[in-house]
């Protein structure tokens, strides 16, 4: 309806817009898909005892730190990670350890560390990720208090 | 001379690392991975595909 509206009102610029969100489309598939690939294969092979036991209610500090390491190394679009998330909720894992793999996920990115030092410089850099990464466990284990 | 040196500062070969597309690459390698697990493991590949599906078809 939107897009009907804006072809009405400029052409030219509807058409643009439809570059761009296409060009985005495309660069972000190949690794939506292969991630989509990757949470089939854990939900389907990996047993949910193994999730438990490593990032479940008991898991404790270490699951906590198993999320928060996974989340800040890994590159997932968030429109994956929250049903990812979710998955991982129903096959065991703990509150407190899904609340450390979504806010490492979303704060901390090792994945692009060299293109944020190449932009804003080493010092600005390390310390955003290092103090996400603090604020991200921190926020897990409240998290992890409040809903259990 | 001047061609050769544009040659120089320009024509550097870049390395592998940079060249190679990880998306692709990873995707080229898990997606046969995933099928060969779907198929030698029907039980799990079927529940695996499940998931995979509904993923995809959630996804905008």
């Amino acid at each position: 309806m939107l897009l009907l509206l804006s072809v009405v009102k400029d052409q030219r610029k509807t058409a643009a817009a439809l570059r761009v969100a296409y060009k985005g489309f495309v660069r972000f598939l190949p690794s939506v898909l292969a991630i989509i690939l990757v949470v089939g294969l854990i939900v389907g092979f990996v047993p949910p005892k193994v999730i438990a036991q490593a990032i479940g209610k008991n898991s404790g500090a270490q699951g906590v730190a198993i999320a928060s390491f996974l989340g800040a190394v890994l590159f997932i679009p968030v429109i994956i990670a929250f049903p990812l998330a979710r998955s991982l909720l129903d096959m065991g894992a703990g509150y407190m350890a899904t609340a450390a793999f979504i806010t490492t996920l979303t704060m901390v990115g090792f994945v692009f560390l060299p293109l944020e030092i190449k932009e804003l410089g080493k010092k600005f850099a390390i310390a955003r990720n290092a103090l996400s990464f603090v604020a991200a466990v921190a926020i897990a284990v409240v998290v992890g208090v409040i809903v259990g | 001379m001047r061609k050769n040196d544009d040659i120089g500062a320009e024509g550097k070969k870049e390395s592998l690392r940079k060249r190679i597309r990880w998306d692709y690459a990873t995707l080229f390698l898990i997606a046969p991975l995933f099928l060969v697990m779907v198929i030698t493991l029907p039980e799990k590949g079927a529940q695996a595909r499940h998931v995979a599906w509904e993923y995809f078809r959630r996804w905008p």
